[in-house]
C-alpha cells in the first residue's frame, strides 16, 4: 500500500513547520531572557536569531537599520507576524494547518482538530500580543497549543507510512534548528576552561535554553558547563531529543519504516545513514578540533540535500 | 407579501398547540431552560469551529472563514410527510437522468415538441462533447440535491434542481452528529432515521458506477483545493468514505488510464467523484487556463475508461430554463403524474411572459438561469425601487438569463434567538445517489434556514443558517 505523493509531503511538511514554530518559540524565549538581563548582550542574540533563523535576507527588506538597532518591541513584531516576513510564528503556524488541511483523510478527527484549535487560538493570540511585558506568557502557550497537536496524533495516529513522512519532517526540521542554534554559538562552544565566566555562562545558557534543555545539562556530567561539553550534549547525544545524533537517528528510523513498508531502500535512507554516522560514535573535542562552524555548515547543507533526495524517492512533487 | 398569520408553521397548529412530530422535543428539549438551550447553542459553535466546518465567502475580501449558523432546534418531518418527498424526488431524478441521456443521444423529447430546439442550441450547460457518449447505466448525476420549499401541510414544491455538483451534505452528517452530542437523551425516545449510513450508500454507489469490467474499482475524490468554499466536505466526504482526496495535480494521464501519484508509483483510479466544475475538468478539452483539472480526462472519460461522478454535461438537466419543464419531462419518460410540483415559472425568453414579468417585477423573484446560491437574484417585495429599476434594465439586456417565480409563502420552523423561540423561513434539500439499478435518498437533508426575521433568503452565502433535519419512524 502507497499513499499519494502530495499526502506524503503535506504530512512531511505540516510536521516540519509545527517544529519550526516550537523551536521558534524557545529560541525567542531564550533571547528575550538575555535581553532582560543584560541588554547589551541581548541586543547581540537578536542579531544572532536573525541570521540563525535565516531571516537575514527578510529582515534586509524589512528594515534598513541592524536588529540591534532597532526597538525590541519591533523585533518582536518581525519574529511573531510581521508579513515582511514569511517564516514568522504566525506563518509557520498557518502553514502548518493549511498542510494539515490538505491531508486531512490523512490525520486523525482528533488531530485535525487539534491543529485546527491551535492555529485559529495561536492567530488570535499573537494578534492580542502587544506587549514585551505579554510575550513569555504567550510563548509558553503557543507551546502548549502545538503541544495539544502532538498528543493528540500520537494517542490516535495509525503507525503506517503516514506517520512516518510526519516524524521525517519533525525530526529533519528539528536537526536543522539544533544545527542553527549551535552555529551561531561555534566561538563560545569551542573555548576551553573558561567555565565560570559569566559571559560564557550567558551563553551557555542561552543555547541550552533555546533546545529546553538547561535542566536536563545539569543532570549529565554533573552539570559541568563547559563548551565541549554542551557540544556534545547537543551534536552527539542520544539521550538528548533535540541533539542532532538524536534526530538524524529517528530519520534513519523512519526511512527504515518507509523501505520496510515499500520494501526497497530509497538513496535517502543511505544519506540519512551517513549522517548519523558523523554526529554519533564522535568525540565532541574532535569535531572541534576540525572546525566546529565548517562541520555545522556541512550538516546544514547535508539536512538540506537530504530534504531534497526524500522528496525524490517518494515523489512529493512529480 | 404574504400575511405573516397565513404562513404554514411547521411546528405549531393554528391554535397554538404543538404538532405530532414536534412531540418529541417535548422531554429534553423544550423542558429545558432557554438559559440551558443557549449554553447547548454555544457548546455547538466551539464543536464546529473545532471540526473545521467552515466556508470561505465569495467576494469577501479578506477571504475570511465563516461558519454556518447552527441552530439547534432540529426540524422534523413525520414518516408520511418523508414518504411523500422520498417518492417524488426519486421520481424526478429518475426522470431527469434520462432527460440528459436522450438530450445527447436522440432528442425523442425534442422531436415530441416538449422542449424547445432553441433551450439546447444556445445553452452553455449543454456539452457537445458528452454527445453520444454512455455512461455506466446510463447515470449521469449519481449525487443530486434537490431544493424543495414547504407552502403548507401536503404541499412540498420543488424550487430547483442540483444535478451538478451539489454541495452540503456534510452538514447533514454534522448537524447530527452535534445534535447527538448535545441531546444524546432526545434521540432514546424520538425515532429518528439515521443518517450517518451516507457515506457507505454514496461509495457503494460510486463503486456500482465504475467503467464496465473492473472488479474492484480505486474510488478518489478531485477537489480543486483547501481554498475552495466546500473544501471541508471534500475532504470529509473522501474520508469517510476511505477513499483519497486528489487535486488536479495528483492525477494524470497514464498509459491510456488516469492514475494518481503516489509514493510508490502511479495508480489507476476507476471512478473520480470530481467536486469542480466541468469548464475546469479537463484543460484540452474546455477551459485552458484550467489549473485544477486533468489533461486529457475527458479523453480517457469518452473511452469509458474512467468514471466522472457527476457527468460533465448534467448540468443541462437543472438549468433554470429547464426547470419549468419538468412536469412535462416527468410525463414524457415516466408516464407518470408528477409527485411533487413545481413552482410557478415565467420565462423571460418568451416576450409576452417577459411584458408580464416586468410589469409586476416588485412582486416577483427573479433568478439567473445559470446562476446559484442566491447570487444575482431579484427578490422584489423586499428590495428597494432602485434596485428593482436597476434589476429591470439587467432584464431587458438580457431577458434569456431570467426566469421569474412568484414569491413563496415559505413554511416556518423555530429557531433559537436571544428573545427565545421565533419563527423562520426555511428550505430542504434532501441527497438522491443514483446508480445503475438503485436510486436512494437519505432521510432527512440539509434544511436551511434565514435566521433574520421575515427573510426568505436561505442560502449560507448570504447569512442563512443550518438544522438537523429529523425524518421520524413512524
Amino acid at each position: 500500500m502507497s499513499v499519494l505523493g502530495a499526502t506524503a509531503s503535506g504530512l512531511y511538511w505540516m510536521f516540519r513547520n509545527l517544529e519550526r514554530s516550537d523551536s521558534a518559540t524557545r529560541v525567542i524565549e531564550a533571547t528575550l531572557r538575555v535581553s532582560f538581563t543584560d541588554a547589551e548582550l541581548g541586543r547581540m542574540e537578536w542579531e544572532s536569531i536573525i541570521t540563525s533563523s535565516g531571516l537575514r535576507e527578510y529582515w534586509n527588506q524589512h528594515s534598513s537599520a541592524m536588529p540591534s538597532e532597532v526597538p525590541t518591541a519591533e523585533l518582536i513584531n518581525f519574529l511573531l507576524s510581521n508579513p515582511d516576513n514569511p517564516s514568522s510564528l504566525l506563518a509557520t503556524i498557518t502553514s502548518a494547518h493549511a498542510n494539515a488541511r490538505r491531508v486531512r483523510t490523512a490525520l486523525s478527527r482528533e488531530t485535525a482538530e487539534a491543529i485546527n484549535s491551535t492555529a485559529s487560538q495561536a492567530a488570535s493570540l499573537i494578534r492580542d500580543t502587544q506587549e514585551l511585558a505579554d510575550l513569555p506568557e504567550t510563548l509558553a502557550t503557543l507551546r502548549r497549543l502545538l503541544a495539544q497537536v502532538h498528543g493528540a496524533h500520537a494517542v490516535t495516529a495509525m503507525r503506517n507510512e503516514n506517520f512516518s513522512f510526519g516524524r521525517l519532517g519533525t525530526f529533519i526540521e528539528r536537526a536543522d534548528a539544533t544545527a542553527r542554534i549551535v552555529s551561531a554559538k561555534t566561538v563560545a562552544l569551542s573555548a576551553e576552561s573558561q567555565a565560570g565566566l559569566q559571559l560564557e555562562n550567558l551563553h551557555f545558557d542561552t543555547v541550552l535554553r533555546s533546545v529546553a534543555a538547561h535542566r536536563a545539562f545539569r543532570w549529565v556530567d554533573s552539570g559541568t558547563m563547559t563548551g565541549p561539553a554542551i557540544a556534545d550534549f547537543l551534536l552527539c547525544s542520544l539521550r538528548m531529543p533535540r541533539s542532532l545524533a538524536y534526530s538524524f537517528h529517528k530519520v534513519v528510523e523512519n526511512l527504515g519504516h518507509l523501505s520496510d513498508d515499500y520494501g526497497t531502500v530509497q538513496p535517502s535512507a543511505e544519506l540519512a545513514l551517513a549522517l548519523l554516522d558523523k554526529c554519533s560514535n564522535r568525540a565532541s573535542s574532535d569535531l572541534i578540533d576540525e572546525g566546529l562552524h565548517l562541520f555545522l555548515d556541512g550538516i546544514m547543507q547535508d539536512i538540506n540535500e537530504l530534504g531534497l533526495q526524500i522528496s525524490t524517492d517518494y515523489r512529493f512533487d512529480r | 407579501m404574504t400575511e405573516e398569520s397565513s404562513l404554514f408553521d411547521e411546528m405549531l397548529h393554528p391554535d397554538g398547540s404543538t404538532r405530532r412530530a414536534y412531540q418529541a422535543l417535548q422531554n429534553g428539549f423544550f423542558d429545558d431552560s432557554d438559559l440551558t438551550l443557549k449554553k447547548r447553542a454555544v457548546e455547538a459553535e466551539t464543536l464546529f469551529r473545532r471540526t473545521g466546518i467552515v466556508f470561505n465567502v465569495y467576494g469577501d475580501a479578506e477571504g475570511q472563514e465563516r461558519l454556518i449558523p447552527f441552530d439547534i432546534v432540529p426540524r422534523i418531518l413525520d414518516a408520511a410527510e418523508w414518504d411523500v418527498i422520498e417518492r417524488g424526488v426519486i421520481q424526478r431524478i429518475g426522470a431527469l437522468n434520462q432527460l440528459v441521456h436522450d438530450l445527447y443521444h436522440d432528442r425523442e423529447i425534442v422531436a415530441a415538441g416538449i422542449l424547445p430546439v432553441p433551450l439546447l442550441a444556445r445553452n452553455e450547460a449543454f456539452l457537445p462533447q458528452m454527445i453520444g457518449v454512455e455512461p455506466p447505466g446510463g447515470i449521469y448525476s449519481h449525487i443530486a440535491g434537490i431544493d424543495l420549499v414547504r407552502t403548507g401541510a401536503d404541499e412540498f414544491v420543488v424550487l430547483e434542481d442540483n444535478l451538478r455538483t451539489p454541495s452540503g451534505v456534510s452538514y447533514m452528517l454534522e448537524n447530527r452528529e452535534t445534535m447527538l452530542h448535545l441531546f444524546p437523551q432526545l434521540f432514546e425516545e424520538a425515532q429518528v432515521r439515521r443518517v450517518h449510513d451516507y457515506a457507505q450508500q454514496l461509495r457503494r454507489c460510486l463503486a456500482a458506477s465504475a467503467p464496465e469490467g473492473v472488479e474492484d474499482p480505486t474510488i478518489c475524490v478531485l477537489t480543486p483545493g483547501i481554498y475552495n468554499s466546500a473544501y471541508f466536505e471534500h475532504a470529509f466526504l473522501a474520508d469517510e468514505m476511505g477513499v483519497e482526496l486528489v487535486e488536479g495535480r495528483d492525477l494524470q494521464l497514464h498509459n491510456g488510464r488516469i492514475a494518481m501519484r503516489t509514493t510508490t508509483g502511479f495508480e489507476t483510479v476507476d471512478v473520480i467523484y470530481r467536486r469542480i466544475d466541468d469548464s475546469f475538468l479537463d484543460p484540452m478539452t474546455f477551459l485552458p487556463e484550467s489549473v485544477v483539472g486533468v489533461a486529457g480526462v475527458m479523453d480517457v472519460y469518452r473511452a469509458g475508461r474512467v468514471t466522472l461522478a457527476n457527468a460533465p454535461g448534467a448540468g443541462i438537466a437543472d438549468d433554470k430554463a429547464v426547470y419549468s419543464y419538468v412536469p412535462d419531462i416527468i410525463r414524457f419518460y415516466c408516464d407518470e403524474e408528477p409527485i411533487l410540483s413545481n413552482v410557478e415559472t415565467w420565462r423571460c425568453s418568451e416576450p409576452d411572459q417577459l411584458a408580464w414579468v416586468l410589469e409586476n417585477l416588485s412582486e416577483l423573484v427573479v433568478k439567473e438561469v445559470h446562476g446559484s446560491g442566491g447570487y444575482g437574484m431579484l427578490i422584489g417585495p423586499t428590495s428597494s425601487a432602485a434596485e428593482v429599476e436597476a434589476f429591470r434594465a439587467k432584464l431587458i439586456a438580457n431577458p434569456g438569463g431570467y426566469i421569474a417565480q412568484p414569491t413563496l409563502a415559505l413554511s416556518t420552523v423555530p429557531i433559537l434567538t436571544e428573545a427565545g423561540l421565533a419563527p423562520r423561513h426555511v428550505d430542504l434539500r434532501p441527497f438522491v445517489l443514483s446508480s445503475p439499478g438503485l436510486t436512494q435518498v437519505t432521510p432527512g437533508g440539509l434544511t436551511r434556514v434565514a435566521m433574520v426575521e421575515g427573510s426568505l433568503v436561505v442560502n449560507s452565502s448570504q447569512g442563512g443558517g443550518t438544522k438537523d433535519t429529523w425524518v421520524l419512524q413512524s
